[in-house]
């Protein structure tokens, strides 16, 4: 399939300038599991666990508070996109 | 692109590796500046010949010698990245004019591990990540910033979360594009690089 550059460049621009308030990741940072509005600098909620952090990340998805939930691993790639 | 701006990336370009090159590229690119690495460069001219025109180019460098080490029983540690740093060093010290103000940061594993192999680089600006791409941020920010005090740099805590999101569009749009994990995962470095600029020019004005 012959790639459209320009056309995934406009996506990324887009994208880029709309951070998706709707979606929460699941994340490490400085050691500690976080939840993590999209756009926000700070962490809604911090835990000792990142089972902890999927648990009360899904109750976000549940109750209609996210749209997505993304789920990184320690390396910052996505595990897991949960859509709601 | 001017000297000022290019910075030398010279590690390596295996599959493992890619989780730690991802975000060195990221928080280049979110601190103004331009990622040079020999793979994204045309490849007419010999491996060599490209790197030693890529040092030429860029006042900055960051050296990882972390994988300057066997993984495995008979395996034998790779040799490239301290062998390019001393190009790097070679081309600082010898060549005059612009090039006496590059700026290296060597990057490994530990603190102290490179000392046993290579202990003549001691008083550099040395980092250490342990394999973690967060780490490899902070330094690489802190760095950058240390030598750009005129500039506000975002902090590095900003550009992990930063780089989680592009992380999720990428796989986002690129799905919505019919590419396959292959399709992926053999992605050209100029063209991951060109969506990382398009991103970020658009997020800093947010």
């Amino acid at each position: 399939m012959e790639r459209n550059t320009e056309e995934i460049a406009a996506m990324f621009r887009k994208a880029g300038a709309s951070p998706d308030k709707n979606n929460v990741h699941v994340l490490i940072s400085n050691g500690h599991w976080k939840l993590v509005k999209e756009g926000n600098n700070r962490a809604t909620a911090i835990f000792n666990s990142k089972e902890e952090a999927i648990s009360e990340a899904k109750k976000y998805g549940k109750s209609g508070n996210a749209k997505a939930v993304i789920i990184h691993t320690v390396d910052g790639e996505v595990e897991k996109r949960l859509q709601y | 692109m001017s000297f000022e701006k290019n910075v030398f990336i010279n590690c390596p370009f295996d599959e493992d590796y890619k989780l730690l090159l991802k975000p060195i590229l990221f928080t280049i690119i979110q601190c103004g500046l331009h990622p040079k690495i020999a793979e994204s460069e045309d490849s007419g001219e010999a491996r060599i010949k490209r790197i030693e025109k890529l040092i030429e180019e860029s006042q900055y460098s960051i050296h990882d010698l972390s994988r300057m080490r066997a993984s495995s029983k008979g395996e034998i540690a790779r040799f490239n990245m301290p062998f390019e740093l001393g190009l790097d060093f070679g081309c600082k010290r010898f060549k005059g004019g612009e090039h006496s103000n590059k700026k290296s940061l060597i990057l490994d594993f530990s603190k102290y591990r490179y000392q046993k192999a290579i202990s003549d680089i001691s008083g550099n600006d040395i980092g250490f990540h342990n394999s973690r791409p967060e780490n490899a941020i902070r330094e690489l920010r802190n760095w950058l910033q240390k030598l750009n005090h005129s500039q506000k740099f975002p902090s590095a805590n900003k550009m992990w979360m930063d780089y989680l999101e592009f992380n999720d569009v990428f796989l986002e749009i690129m799905k919505t594009q019919h590419f396959n994990k292959e399709d992926v995962k053999k992605m050209p470095w100029s063209e991951f690089i060109n969506y990382i600029f398009e991103w970020y020019e658009a997020r800093k004005k947010v």
